[in-house]
């Protein structure tokens, strides 16, 4: 009998909980660095013209002046006067206000097995992932990966959703690489994850419930786009070691999980900045919590995004989980320390080109990224609006 | 004389050109006298609050933090601290600002050409040295400038001259405040007596004072500051809680995350609070399974895991992060772990041609050679070594062979002096156990060892003090720690000098320092992700760190 469980979670990608998250390239030579002493805050002046219709307490355009509202709208930060810093770069405000919300959930089912078995792991049926995009299970599909925590189901997710997992719940795991051939494999023909082949006594006893209790552990199954351990997931499923059960076949489809999101772009305050300038400095180290309400951490910025879209806001947020795919421009940079970046230190990612400003034809939307975290949404999005 | 007082010319000529801030002319009265020379600095900061957590790593988020393209932290010119004054007042005044804009920045140094605060002229407040048996204080000046290095935000490269004659020896201690506390020996050769600050965390206002000896006394700089860039990204959260904070063993713990991070492979250094002191992202590495310092203090090894063979992977990082050297190829099939030997010499373990891997000896003039095969201490079939130590007592190595359940002792000549395990030379409770990585030789006839413990029953990994009778050929189980989980892949253990143990559940991300009645002392977790290799805890960052030497 399936049963659905709700996930909370940060986590379409999971398969970061076993290892890296794969996001931007860094490198050793820092090219992120930033620059001298930001400036002494905001803009003052008039509000800039709210996105979409006003969320609540939105202020509409050329509202009042005044400090930055709460999340939703409200008056923010205006084309008035920007500050510079000490290297002459202008200071994009940078708050909460601004910031987009987001959340999500996970629906992961499961599947009761029988215990200490060379179990069948089938993943022909998943044509499409957990966001609703096509898959094809032959040759999209890098690797299997069966992680077995050492944690309640409902503890696992609680950890994925505040992204607290701790690397010492995971006991053990396993992965097979299909090498665009198979769609479905044999537990014992799985290897360790580190890649060494590993014998069935150093896995069958990992499927005993008297030794792991189904209640207090948790085997979790990943089909990933990836090589890497930890990267691409695109379904996923959990199964149960059930002593009355006969089952052996851990089947994968399309239903498998199911990922709900919500993400609020059009309620927060735009940001205002000059058009058609690049040197602009976001200075994130005074925000305290990210766009999940989740305390803002340490050094934990990998990444800062400029993108354009010939999409509205709303149409944005209605189509959240392609972003990326939706941008006609993308500019990444890499943070290698601190929590400032100025943007000139953006590339285009297909081109190579230098950030050379935003206009105010398209949708600009500017982003910060942690890149090891499991949540591969932003913690920090918000909607430049261009001053002239 | 007269190159003094040229020297005081030149301190004013730039205060007044730079505009430096601190160029006032004001004596420099130096900083508070310790007196004496102070041993090579064990430990760091203060350790943390007993049972509380914190979270292990952060800095305070500084949004006027510098670049990491190497700001100049304090420099300043003179400002020796004088004659012994009458009790070592301490005085804060004389200490430059910070922020230096480079080079040569203004050090207030006493406003007279020949003036106060260079050698010779006792200032106000005294500096110290009245203590019993600390050398007395010469006279001399000292000129510094410390920059950061370009890679590692905590690494400070202090440079300095000095006009005393004679010098046989120098320091320079730095710490938080003017007490000091850490202790960077001078290499004496060194260009401009190039010397590292190491083991600063992040975001932080360091104080230095170098301290020359010469002719039978001691000189001493005035104090400097120099602060420290931020945290890099990319680096594992960590979560500390220090359950006994009076017993924990002061010191730096380094290791290499296991994990492939997308900045390359990582080698790093924690201080005794769990934060990132010391950090390098080496392209094209990944999944290290060993980090370990030169005898020498200036480089940091590094070494993947290359397993299965995938190549080797072994580079050796300049501790001020200014190069990487890629070792890869004399490091042929290299895997798991490697050791340094007090002549810069490295034993390493290799795949070998028969299934069996050799255990190798690299030299600094590049020459590698096979120590010995280890099939002939395996109980046959394949074998797999997974860690290996040297014993400076008997210039010998113990290594691990995972196969057999086995590890043995050779001489670098390949002789057998014992195997300690199943099948072995030796009968006893310590003789037999189920999988084992990493040890620690605690003396000729003792060791540590990490015991994985058998997967798939339950049961958790031990931390096992062997005692050894090398005539009986028993071995007895001195003090048996079942450790707080299960970890399947590497681990490792070690010995600390005030009895402590550190226990590392490398693929559990989790670090347990234990008091010798096994109850535990200080706990850091990393979070999903933060898999490391091998772990060391050592007393300092300078030569004769090593806590097992």
């Amino acid at each position: 009998m399936k049963r659905t469980t709700k996930i909370t979670l940060a986590a379409f990608v999971l398969a970061s909980l076993a290892g890296c998250s794969g996001e931007s390239p860094g490198n050793d030579t820092g090219s992120g660095g930033s620059a001298g002493a930001p400036g002494s805050g905001g803009a003052s002046g008039g509000s800039p013209p709210a996105l979409g219709g006003a969320g609540a307490g939105g202020a509409g355009s050329g509202g009042t002046s005044g400090g930055a509202g709460g999340s939703g709208g409200g008056a923010g930060p205006s084309c008035g006067s920007f500050t510079m810093d000490a290297m002459g770069n202008v200071v994009v405000p940078v708050s909460s206000a601004q910031n987009y919300t987001f959340s999500s959930s996970l629906t992961i089912s499961t599947t009761a097995v029988a215990p200490n078995s060379d179990l069948t792991f089938d993943w022909s049926a998943v044509t499409t992932d957990f966001m609703g995009h096509p898959v094809d299970p032959a040759k999209d599909i890098e690797h299997v990966a069966v992680l077995i925590w050492e944690m309640s189901q409902a503890m696992l997710e609680e950890g994925i959703n505040n992204d607290s997992l701790k690397q010492r719940f995971l006991l053990t795991g396993a992965r097979f690489d299909p090498n665009d051939v198979a769609t479905s494999a044999n537990l014992l023909s799985f290897g360790a994850i580190t890649g060494q082949p590993i014998t069935p006594d150093q896995i069958l006893p990992f499927l005993d419930p008297t030794t792991y209790p189904p209640e207090a552990h948790t085997y979790l199954v990943v089909a990933a786009s990836s090589t890497e351990i930890g990267q691409g997931a695109r379904m996923l499923k959990t199964f149960r070691l059930d002593p009355t059960s006969t089952n052996t076949t851990v089947a994968l489809d399309t239903t498998s999980a199911t990922l709900f999101h919500d993400a609020k772009i059009t309620t927060a305050q735009t940001t205002p900045v000059p058009a058609g300038t690049a040197n602009l400095y976001v200075d994130w180290s005074q925000l305290t919590t990210n766009a999940f309400g989740r305390d803002f951490g340490d050094a934990t910025i990998t990444e800062v995004m400029v993108a354009r879209f010939e999409e509205t806001p709303a149409e944005l947020e209605a189509d959240f989980l392609d972003l990326e795919l939706n941008a006609e421009e993308t500019y990444r940079g890499a943070v290698t320390e601190g929590e400032s970046l100025v943007l000139t230190n953006l590339t285009n990612a297909a081109t190579g080109a230098p950030f050379a400003g935003i206009d105010a034809t398209s949708t600009w939307i500017l982003a910060l990224r942690c890149g090891l975290c499991m949540n591969p949404a932003p913690w920090y999005l918000t909607v430049l609006s261009a001053c002239p | 004389m007269t190159a003094l007082r040229a020297k005081n010319l030149f301190v004013l000529h730039s205060c007044l050109v730079l505009g430096v801030a601190g160029c006032s002319g004001e004596q420099s009265p130096g900083s508070q006298g310790s007196g004496g020379s102070a041993p090579v600095a064990s430990g760091g900061a203060t350790s943390g609050s007993g049972g509380t957590t914190s979270s292990g790593g952060v800095t305070a988020r500084v949004g006027t933090s510098p670049t990491s393209g190497g700001m100049s932290g304090m420099t300043g010119v003179g400002g020796t601290a004088g004659t012994p004054g009458t009790g070592g007042a301490p005085t804060s005044g004389g200490a430059p600002p910070n922020g230096g804009t480079g080079a040569m920045g203004g050090g207030s140094s006493g406003g007279a050409p020949n003036g106060g605060g260079n050698g010779g002229m006792p200032p106000t407040g005294g500096s110290g040295g009245g203590s019993a048996g600390s050398p007395p204080q010469g006279a001399c000046t000292i000129e510094a400038k410390a920059v950061l290095s370009e890679k590692i935000a905590t690494v400070g490269i202090v440079e300095w001259s000095t006009d005393a004659q004679g010098v046989t020896g120098a320091r320079i201690e730095f710490g938080p405040d003017t007490s000091y506390g850490l202790t960077a020996p001078v290499d004496l050769d060194e260009p401009s007596y190039r010397t590292l600050l190491l083991g600063m965390k992040p975001s932080k206002t360091y104080n230095y004072q170098i301290v020359v000896e010469a002719n039978g006394t001691e000189c001493r700089s005035q104090n400097y500051t120099i602060e420290t860039g931020p945290r890099a990204t990319g680096l594992p959260q960590v979560e500390v809680t220090t359950q006994q904070p009076d017993k924990l063993t002061p010191g730096f713990t380094i290791t290499a995350q296991y994990q492939g991070t997308d900045k390359g492979g990582l080698a790093y250094i924690l201080d005794q609070d769990g934060d990132f002191v010391w950090w390098f992202f080496v392209q094209g590495g990944t999944q290290f399974t060993r980090a370990v310092m030169s005898r020498d203090g200036k480089y940091m090894w590094a070494a993947k895991a290359n397993v299965p063979n995938s190549g080797a992977k072994v580079y050796r990082i300049a501790m001020d992060g200014s190069g990487v050297e890629d070792l890869s190829t004399a490091f042929a099939n290299q895997n798991h772990d490697l050791a340094v030997l007090p002549d810069e010499s490295v034993a390493f373990i290799a795949y070998g041609n028969n299934g069996c891997d050799d255990i190798k000896l690299w030299s600094p003039d590049g020459n590698v050679r096979t120590i010995i095969n280890s099939s002939q201490i395996a109980s046959g079939g394949m074998c797999h070594c997974n860690a290996l130590q040297y014993s400076p007592t008997d210039d010998t190595i113990v290594f691990s062979e995972l196969n057999s359940d086995r590890y043995a002792k050779v001489k670098l000549d390949g002789e057998v002096v014992w195997v300690l395990g199943k099948g072995g030379d030796f009968s006893g409770d310590g003789a037999s156990w189920d999988n084992q990585h990493g040890l620690d030789i605690l003396g000729e006839d003792r060791l540590l060892i990490f015991n994985n413990g058998p997967g798939g029953t339950g049961s958790r990994s031990r931390a096992i003090e062997i005692a050894l009778d090398l005539s009986g050929k028993t071995a007895t189980r001195a003090w048996d720690y079942q450790g707080s989980t299960f970890n399947q892949i590497m681990g490792d253990v070690q010995r600390l000098p005030n009895g402590n143990t550190l226990v590392t559940y490398s693929a559990e991300g989790l670090m347990e320092e234990v008091d010798a009645d096994m109850n535990l002392v200080q706990q850091i977790e990393f979070a999903i992700g933060g898999a490391f290799g091998y772990a060391d805890k050592v007393p300092s960052l300078y030569p004769q760190r090593s806590s097992s030497d």
